[in-house]
């Protein structure tokens, strides 16, 4: 059986911890906005990336929004974190492995048409997307090592031993 | 010194589940409540997008398309950016790219006076809403003989029919 309260204080400690966290939720929460309001219109995204099945499309258009907000309410609140973690950097990676297939492939994902040769109007916009999903990569792996990964110095342990906060001096 | 704690792997993977199944219970149940829901399973297919909301079916085959490209009745309308029909096109064809259809749909208009010719628009590959938004564009503007070559760009291509470079 596992202490809970213990594992929940390993990663509660630091600040940069705390920042990609509330940062990586606001993420979430402001992507799945407009996907919920217009759940057409993100079926239609989808589409256009031309990689699912046509009877899967509107199930997983409906489906991720409502995901991706639970997500960024677990990030942000800090609750289920091992698993918000888990999912998001999944996503993520999908999105950022999606991207790039359709970039190798000349498929322009805005209109779902091929338009090969990239032209260097969209080479521009797509170069600054890899950019920012590797930031949010970095961002969610950084978090996902955090939680996952035992270091000698994981927050909230000194010198590999969970420390007692009630003797800590304030 | 790295070591996998396994305790919350294990944890974590419980709870994954148990956001998944919250997520698709609030998804189903919000989108069957809301007046603006989608279907859970739409048929997406070129056919089935390419139908007007009135039900009138806009796709037009290849065999039909370049019959009437051989007779000259219908004016081929290229929807992409002007620097892929710069690139290559259907010869003949003029463009008029959706991006930028504010500006150019006033040349069609001069090009095309008679509402009833037979208007031909494609755009490349199979998902590509451009022809379509046209073509309905078009249609609003009271022409009555619009058709979509779906994946026009490409099976023109492969079929070898005369294009201008």
């Amino acid at each position: 059986m596992i202490n809970w309260k213990h594992y929940k204080s390993t990663w509660n400690g630091s600040r940069w911890f705390i920042f990609f966290r509330l940062f990586l939720g606001t993420v979430f929460l402001y992507a799945c906005m407009e996907k919920i309001l217009h759940p057409h219109d993100f079926a239609q995204s989808i589409y256009n990336y031309q990689i699912l099945p046509s009877p899967i499309i509107n199930l997983a258009a409906l489906l991720l929004p409502w995901l991706e907000l639970l997500l960024g309410i677990c990030l942000i609140t800090n609750i289920y974190l091992p698993a918000a973690l888990l999912w998001s950097n999944m996503l993520l990676w999908i999105f950022f492995v999606a991207l790039l297939y359709n970039y190798f492939r000349g498929l322009n994902v805005h209109c779902g048409c091929f338009s090969a040769p990239m032209d260097q109007n969209e080479a521009a916009p797509m170069a600054w997307y890899v950019i920012r999903d590797l930031f949010f990569l970095s961002a969610g792996g950084y978090l996902m090592f955090s939680i996952f990964i035992q270091t000698r110095n994981s927050p909230g342990k000194i010198d590999g031993k969970p420390v007692d906060r009630s003797t800590l001096k304030k | 010194m790295y070591r996998l704690k396994t305790e919350i792997v294990r944890k974590s993977i419980y709870q994954s589940g148990g956001i998944f199944l919250f997520a698709v219970l609030l998804s189903l149940s919000f989108n069957h409540f809301r007046s603006t829901g989608i279907p859970l399973v739409e048929n997406w297919s070129p056919e089935a997008r390419l139908k007007t909301p009135g039900g009138e079916n806009l796709s037009i085959p290849l065999a039909q398309a370049i019959a009437l490209y051989r007779s000259r009745e219908a004016v081929f309308v290229d929807a992409r950016p002007s620097d892929l029909y710069h690139h290559g096109h259907i010869a003949g064809a003029i463009n008029i790219p959706w991006e930028t259809v504010d500006e150019n749909i006033g040349m069609f208009f001069e090009k095309v006076p008679d509402s009833n010719a037979s208007v031909v628009i494609y755009c490349d590959g199979e998902a590509c809403s451009l022809s379509k938004d046209l073509a309905l564009l078009l249609m609003d503007a009271g022409y009555t003989n619009i058709h979509v070559l779906v994946n026009g760009w490409s099976v023109w291509l492969d079929h070898g029919y005369p294009i201008t470079k």
